[in-house]
C-alpha cells in the first residue's frame, strides 16, 4: 500500500488504543495486514523505478504532509502517533535496499522478513489505486471522528 | 475467515469509533479486510464444497462457536452499535452460504446469474487468496488478539 495510507493507519491505531505497549507492535503488525489487501502498484518484475519514482515521491511527500499535519492536530500525543505511523509505514524502507531484485523478480539473497513481505503482497495493480483511495477516506473519516 | 474474527473486528469497530454513520460500513468492509488475510480453509478457491469435505473443518466449526460464545460474553452490556456491527461484519458470509445451499449444493445453476452468486465469486472469493489448514495458527492468533482487545476497551 501506499505510504500515506500505511502513515495514516499507524495514526488511527495510536489514536485509538492510546496504549504504547498495545498501539506499537500493532502499528507494525498492520504494515503486512494492509499489503495482503490488494493495492495500487507494479507488480515484481514489471517495475522500472526510473519509471515509478515520481509516483514514489508524491506518496512520500503527502504521507510526509499528513503525517505533519497530525502530530500537530493530536500533540498531546506526540510521541505515540509519531512512532506509529513510522513503524507502520517504516517496512517498506527495505524495497530501497532490494529494488534490484524487484526489478527483476529475483527473490535469491533476501531476509525472511522480507520474503514475508513479498509474498504477502500477492496482488499490486493500476486499479488498485480506488482501493487505496476508498482506504484513505475510510482512515480519514476516522481520524476526524477523533479529532 | 471464521465466524468469530468477523464478528469480533465488527464489535471492536464499534467500540473504538461508536459513530454508527461511520462504524456500519467499516464492519461491512472489515470482512473483506480479514478475507485478504491468510486464513483457514483449503486451496482451490471452491468455498465450503471443499472444506465440508475435511474432518478439520468440523473441529473449526466446533471452535467457532466456542469462540462466538467467548465473544459474546465479552460484549455483554454493550450497546446496540456493537452488536450491529458484529452481524453487519459477518453479512457477506452469508453469500457465500447462499452460494453454496442455494446454488452449488441443490446443483440449482438457474440462480448461479444472480447478483449475489455473482459479486460473491468475483471478489469475495477471489479475494481469499490464501485458504489453507495450517492458516489455523493465524486464526487462533487474530481471535486471542482482537478478543483481548475488545476485553482491553471495554
Amino acid at each position: 500500500m501506499t505510504a500515506t495510507n500505511h502513515t495514516l493507519t499507524g495514526a488511527v491505531i495510536a489514536l485509538t488504543l492510546k496504549n504504547p505497549a498495545l498501539a506499537v507492535p500493532l502499528a507494525f503488525v498492520s504494515h503486512f495486514v494492509l499489503d495482503a489487501i490488494p493495492h495500487f502498484g507494479v507488480p515484481p518484475g514489471q517495475l522500472v523505478l526510473k519509471k515509478y519514482y515520481k509516483i514514489v515521491a508524491a506518496d512520500l511527500t503527502t504521507a510526509a504532509l499528513l503525517a505533519g499535519i497530525l502530530l500537530i492536530m493530536f500533540n498531546n500525543h506526540f510521541w505515540l502517533v509519531f512512532g506509529c505511523m513510522a513503524l507502520s509505514a517504516g517496512p517498506d524502507i527495505v524495497w530501497w535496499f532490494y529494488r534490484k531484485n524487484l526489478e527483476k523478480d529475483n527473490k535469491t539473497g533476501l531476509d525472511l522478513l522480507t520474503r514475508f513481505h513479498w509474498w504477502i503482497q500477492w496482488k499490486e495493480f493500476s486499479k488498485g489505486i480506488y482501493i487505496e483511495v476508498a482506504w484513505f477516506i475510510a482512515m480519514g473519516a476516522i481520524i476526524l471522528n477523533l479529532r | 475467515m471464521t465466524a468469530t474474527n468477523h464478528a469480533a473486528a465488527g464489535a471492536l469497530i464499534a467500540l473504538t469509533i461508536k459513530e454508527p454513520g461511520l462504524v456500519l460500513p467499516l464492519a461491512f468492509i472489515s470482512h473483506f479486510v480479514m478475507d485478504a488475510l491468510p486464513h483457514f480453509g483449503y486451496p482451490g478457491n471452491k468455498g465450503y464444497g471443499e472444506a465440508l469435505k475435511h474432518k478439520l473443518t468440523y473441529s473449526v466449526i466446533l471452535l467457532d462457536i466456542i469462540g462466538l460464545t467467548i465473544l459474546i460474553w465479552f460484549v455483554a452490556g454493550a450497546n446496540w452499535l456493537t452488536y450491529a456491527a458484529g452481524i453487519t461484519a459477518l453479512l457477506p458470509d452469508f453469500a457465500g452460504l447462499y452460494n453454496y445451499f442455494g446454488i452449488e449444493r441443490n446443483k440449482n445453476h438457474g440462480r448461479s446469474n444472480s447478483l449475489i452468486a455473482k459479486l460473491h465469486k468475483k471478489y469475495h472469493r477471489r479475494l481469499e487468496w490464501c485458504e489453507r489448514p495450517w492458516s489455523l495458527f493465524i486464526e487462533v492468533l487474530l481471535a486471542t488478539l482482537l478478543l483481548f482487545l475488545i476485553h482491553y476497551i471495554k
